[in-house]
C-alpha cells in the first residue's frame, strides 16, 4: 500500500541514508513513483545526503593528543586525594557531574577521618589503661606510635626504618641489603609497598648508628626512599612515593 | 528511479555488538578497550562538533567530557539503545552546554547572503560542494544543523536521533523539514535546473 504524501515527504532523508526497513521503503517507493513533488524532494535530498557524507576532509585530527588529556584528566580525578587542590579547568564542562563527585568524596573523606579518630582514641584509651609488658612487640604510648592515615597498626618498639625498594630489587638482595646492616623486616609491605625495618643490633648500638643507616640506605641504588620513624607521632605514609 | 538502497543494518549490528563487547571491558576499566573505543569516535564527532563551532578546542573539550562520562559510567549502560546511540547522546547534550557557554562570536557565523541565498559556486563542480554545504548550514538553529548531521553525516534513523536529542519522532521530524525548506530558501541549486519545482 502506497505510504500517504505527508508521510513520505517527512520520511525522505531516511529513504536517503537507507535507515528505513525495507517494508516501510516498498511503501514510500511507491508513493515516490506517483507523485512529482516527493519524487524532487527526493533527488534533492539526495544531493545533499552526497555532499554532506562526502565532507570528509575539513576536519582530520589525530586523536592521541586529546586521549592523552583525557587519560591525565582521570588519573586526576580517580585520585582526588589533595582536596584544597585547585579544580581543573576542564571540569567546568561538567559542573554537575564533578560537583556530585567532589561531594561524594569529601562525604567520603568525612566519614574516614571519623572513623580514623575513634580508632585511634580507642587504641590510645586501651594502651594508656594497660602496663605495657616487656615483650618488644607491644606499641608504645600513642604519641610516639606510628600510624599510616588508613591504617591504625602496633608496631613494634623495635621499628625504626621504613623502606621502599626499587621494583627491580630481588628478595635476595634485600635480605643482603638488611643482614649487612643488622636490619630485619618487621612489618609491610604497607599499601604503598613500603617496609617496617627494625634493628637487631643492641639498642645502643640501635640509636648512635641510626643516622648512618638511614644515609647509608638512602645512597643504595635498590632503595627508592628511606625514613626514620617514631620520631613524628604520625607519618603520613601515603603521601610518600 | 533509483533509490539508494543500502540498508545497513547487518553491518550496523555487528558493529553495535563489537561497541558493546568494548563497553563491558571499559566497565571493568580496561585501558586499551576505551582507547579503541575513544579512537573510533574521535574523527566523527570532531567533525559533527567542528560543524557547530570551528574551534577544535572546543571539540576536543566536548570529545573529552563525553568519554570523562563513558568511562565512569559504562557499567550503568543497560543496553536499552545502541552504543553509538547512547555515546551521542552524551556528546549532543555536552556540546549544547558548551555551545551555551560559548561567547556569540564564537560561534559559527553565518555568511552574507544576497535576497536570502547565498552567493555560491557551482554545486555540480567538487571542490566547490563541501564549502557550498557548509555555509549554507551555517544559517540552520543548532538543532536543525544537528539533526541534519546526525541523519546524513552519522546516518543515524529518525528514531536514532529522537533518542539523542530526547525528543519525539515527530519533534525529528519537524527539525528536518524546517532544516531542508530553509535550505531549498539558501541553495535554489540544490533543485538542480528545475527551481521552480520546489515546493
Amino acid at each position: 500500500m502506497s505510504a500517504s504524501h505527508r508521510h513520505t515527504f517527512d520520511t525522505i532523508p531516511w529513504l536517503v541514508n537507507g535507515r528505513v526497513s525495507d517494508d516501510e521503503r516498498r511503501a514510500l517507493d511507491e508513493h515516490l513513483r506517483e507523485c512529482a513533488e516527493c519524487s524532487s524532494e527526493f533527488d534533492q535530498q539526495q544531493r545533499l545526503h552526497t555532499a554532506i557524507s562526502a565532507d570528509e576532509s575539513r576536519v582530520d585530527y589525530a586523536p592521541g593528543a586529546s586521549l592523552q588529556k583525557l587519560w591525565s584528566r582521570i588519573g586526576r580525578e580517580d585520585l582526588i586525594d589533595q582536596p584544597t587542590a585547585k579544580p581543573i579547568a576542564s571540569v567546568s564542562f561538567l559542573p554537575g557531574t564533578t560537583r556530585a563527585a567532589r561531594s561524594r568524596m569529601m562525604q567520603w573523606l568525612a566519614a574516614a577521618v571519623v572513623v580514623e579518630a575513634v580508632g585511634i582514641t580507642l587504641l590510645a584509651a586501651t594502651l594508656m589503661n594497660k602496663p605495657a609488658p616487656s615483650n618488644a612487640f607491644v606499641a608504645p604510648p600513642a604519641s610516639t606510635a606510628y600510624v599510616t592515615v588508613t591504617t591504625t597498626q602496633i608496631v613494634p618498639a623495635s621499628a625504626t626504618l621504613l623502606v621502599a625498594f626499587a621494583p627491580n630489587f630481588t628478595v635476595s638482595e634485600v635480605n643482603a641489603l638488611l643482614q649487612q646492616r643488622h636490619l630485619e623486616v618487621v612489618n609491610g609491605p604497607n599499601s604503598v609497598g613500603a617496609y617496617t625495618l627494625a634493628s637487631s643490633a643492641a639498642a645502643g648500638q640501635r640509636s648512635a648508628g641510626l643516622p648512618r643507616v638511614l644515609a647509608d640506605l638512602r645512597a643504595h641504588p635498590g632503595v627508592r626512599f628511606a625514613e626514620a620513624i617514631a620520631q613524628p607521632a604520625v607519618h603520613t605514609a601515603e603521601t610518600n612515593p | 528511479m533509483e533509490h539508494i538502497n543500502h540498508s545497513s543494518s547487518a553491518p550496523r549490528t555487528r558493529n553495535d555488538e563489537r561497541e558493546r563487547a568494548l563497553l563491558a571491558r571499559v566497565a571493568n576499566q580496561n585501558r586499551s578497550a576505551f582507547e579503541e573505543l575513544y579512537t573510533g569516535y574521535h574523527r566523527r564527532l570532531t567533525r559533527f562538533l567542528m560543524r557547530l563551532a570551528p574551534r577544535y578546542d572546543i571539540a576536543e573539550e566536548v570529545i573529552n567530557d563525553t568519554f570523562w562520562i563513558v568511562w565512569q559510567k559504562a557499567g550503568d549502560f543497560r543496553g536499552g539503545s545502541q552504543v553509538s546511540t547512547w555515546i551521542m547522546g552524551i556528546a549532543y547534550r555536552r556540546a549544547l552546554k558548551a555551545l551555551r557557554a560559548l561567547k556569540p562570536e564564537a560561534e559559527m557565523q553565518p555568511i552574507a547572503t544576497v535576497s536570502g541565498t547565498l552567493l555560491v559556486d557551482d554545486p555540480n563542480e567538487a571542490n566547490s560542494t563541501e564549502s557550498w554545504v557548509m555555509d549554507a548550514l551555517t544559517h540552520l538553529p543548532a538543532e536543525q544543523r544537528m539533526a541534519i548531521e546526525l541523519a546524513y553525516y552519522m546516518g543515524h534513523s529518525c528514531e536514532e536521533i529522537g533518542a539523542i536529542m530526547q525528543c519525539p519522532v515527530s519533534t525529528v521530524k519537524a527539525r528536518m523539514f524546517h532544516a531542508r525548506q530553509k535550505l531549498k530558501q539558501l541553495l535554489p541549486r540544490l533543485a538542480g535546473e528545475d527551481d521552480e519545482g520546489l515546493t
